[in-house]
């Protein structure tokens, strides 16, 4: 038996992945910011030390001082409870939308390239005219026709969003399909559904993980972007770009205003992108050491 | 001994865009219990082909597939995830033939886990895996690892397990041994020739490798471009060929002295497109015995010594 299972350790595809993933410093790192940065989120009620909303026009545009951490802004909200409160709609929106958008894609992709012929000339099809438009221009379009809000703002970009990874999980599954494990998988007599989940979608999640964290970051930016529009989050509520978008006027005297929301989205992508890196290795059992 | 595979007229044509590829044309053999079928042939003659059309991988264009007397060749469904337990296959690459996301348990687990062998019994399952894993040479303490740490005998003998692991009657090998070193040949050769005496295994051994063949068949089936052309037992094949075809082909194998002095009949000019074949004998435009006849009429096989038939115009 091997040295995992002595210990009495369950050893399995995802826990070796966790162990390979653990060794790995950056990505380690990379997940601590994320797992604080969704704590604060969750228990933003606590942490934060002003309410989002509470307005002190005695104390409006200060610097980081030692009453405000991250100084106010323009109505004299405190800065560092806006972002963490934003925290909140932004990993809430990324993760959501991006997780839609991976189900609903990945699935049509899967599909797509397993069955091949007519399914796949018309899923790709109808993928090709969502990406002949500008995915900003289409989640502004859709963001407008749905009214704007929380769940709206998650359909619009997840929509968006979607061929992208219906193409990569497509083209990975094309050239899965020609190797002869799968072969020997209909041969053992596993259904179609065993085999696009067992054999396919884990031979081809290291795309779809990049493609994730780098979409994840992007799917944050577009929220942003969509709010700074005033499409999305509505005030007062705090959102990263919806702060950026009206710190915009004051940048040149109160750097501050606009400089911590975007300390704030540069974090969180580049955690995103490091912890995403991390997991592509992590997830190969060939590159395991 | 008793019959337990037939195959009537089996056709398989693949449309492509220059035409129809005929890839198996009107083959037909039977196979008895316990025996081994080898068939040869070079590469892109349909013999690939020829063993998935039998195993339901491929849907044969025409023809039929008997098994143990009954027709399956169309059958589909739970019929036919139920003779997925008599009939397995063997593939030819063992680095592309299992899937490296999984361990050498879960892999060999896998076709016990579909069909419910063990009805969910952990234990019982896990049992089973290292049962066979013992039967095919495979220590235990691989069990938890991954394909890409073990080398190809190691990784050929995953899969011949995985095949094991329903308990079948028939087995396909298409070219078991041809992704290997020859030392590790030898020895999975052995290993499938004493599975096969254990468990009165059916083989159709696929293979371009003269000297396997020779090895471990019974009876041999040489391809031509998608056609028969030559059938008989090992033993008399290697002694006398009929088929001009046969006979280059046999003239190939090396020997292993120096100061034997043999005729090498080489083949002139390329193997034949299979898109839309012209009538005739397929191997007709690289005899050398060509008649007029070769090129309008397809010979068919004829019996010319007891057990041993030929598709040619000159006998």
């Amino acid at each position: 038996m091997s040295k995992r299972n002595e210990k009495g350790v369950k050893s399995s595809f995802w826990y070796d992945a966790w162990h390979r993933l653990k060794k790995n410093k950056s990505a380690m790192f990379a997940l601590i910011i994320l797992a604080a940065m969704i704590v604060c989120a969750i228990f933003a009620d606590y942490i934060s030390p002003y309410p989002y909303d509470l307005q002190d026009y005695s104390h409006t545009f200060e610097f980081p001082g030692e009453q405000h951490l991250l100084g106010t802004d323009n109505f004299g909200r405190d800065i560092l409870s806006r972002i963490i409160y934003g925290s909140r709609i932004s990993l809430l929106v990324g993760f959501s939308s991006i997780i839609a958008a991976i189900i609903f894609g990945g699935l049509l992709g899967a599909i797509s390239g397993y069955y091949g012929g007519k399914t796949d000339n018309i899923l790709m099809r109808a993928m090709d005219i969502l990406m002949a438009i500008p995915g900003m221009l289409l989640a502004i379009s859709l963001a407008a026709a749905l009214k704007p809000g929380l769940i709206n703002l998650v359909i619009a970009i997840a929509i968006a969003d979607i061929p992208g990874y219906a193409r990569v999980v497509r083209a990975s599954v094309l050239t899965i399909k020609e190797q002869e494990y799968i072969e020997a998988a209909q041969c053992i007599g596993a259904s179609d559904l065993r085999i696009i989940l067992k054999h396919i979608i884990p031979n081809c999640l290291a795309p779809i993980i990049v493609q994730a964290t780098l979409g994840m970051a992007g799917a944050i930016l577009s929220a942003s972007a969509l709010s700074f529009l005033g499409l999305g989050i509505q005030p007062p509520t705090p959102e990263w770009g919806s702060m950026l978008s009206s710190a915009r006027q004051y940048i040149r005297t109160y750097w501050h205003m606009t400089t911590f929301p975007g300390v704030a989205i540069m974090i969180t992508i580049f955690a995103l992108n490091v912890l995403g890196d991390g997991l592509r290795d992590a997830l190969d059992p060939r590159l395991k050491n | 001994m008793s019959e337990l595979l037939r195959v009537e007229n089996l056709k398989k044509y693949f449309k492509t865009p220059k035409g129809l590829l005929h890839a198996v044309d009107d083959v037909s053999f039977s196979i008895e219990k316990g025996e081994t079928l080898g068939v040869v042939g070079e590469s892109g003659c349909g013999k690939s082909t020829l063993g998935r059309c039998i195993i339901h991988l491929l849907e044969p264009t025409d023809g039929k597939v008997f098994f143990e007397g009954e027709n399956i060749t169309n059958i589909s469904g739970a019929r036919l995830k139920e003779s997925r337990k008599d009939m397995q296959m063997i593939f030819q690459d063992p680095f592309s033939s299992i899937n490296p996301r999984m361990t050498v348990k879960s892999i060999i687990e896998e076709p016990m886990v579909i069909h419910k062998i063990h009805n969910g019994d952990k234990a019982k399952q896990g049992k089973a895996v290292l049962e066979i894993m013992e039967t095919v040479g495979l220590a235990e303490r691989l069990a938890d690892s991954y394909p890409h740490e073990l080398d190809g005998g190691r990784r050929q003998r995953i899969g011949i397990a995985r095949a094991l692991a329903l308990e079948p009657k028939f087995i396909v090998c298409d070219e078991p041994v041809s992704a290997l070193d020859v030392s590790i040949q030898a020895q999975i050769l052995n290993l499938m020739q004493d599975l096969q005496e254990q468990r009165g295994l059916t083989y159709i051994f696929i293979t371009h490798d003269l000297s396997v063949v020779k090895h471990i068949s019974d009876n041999i089936c040489v391809m031509y471009l998608g056609t028969l052309v030559e059938k008989c037992t090992s033993d008399k094949l290697f002694e006398k060929q009929f088929h001009p075809y046969t006979q280059a082909l046999l003239s190939a194998i090396p020997i292993a002295k120096a100061n034997i002095k043999r005729e090498r009949i080489l083949l002139k000019g390329e193997i034949t497109s299979p898109i839309n074949p012209a009538p005739g004998c397929r191997f007709a435009p690289r005899c050398l015995y060509a008649k007029t006849e070769c090129f309008n009429r397809q010979p068919e096989l004829k019996e010319l010594e007891p057990g041993h038939f030929v598709a040619c115009h000159l006998y």
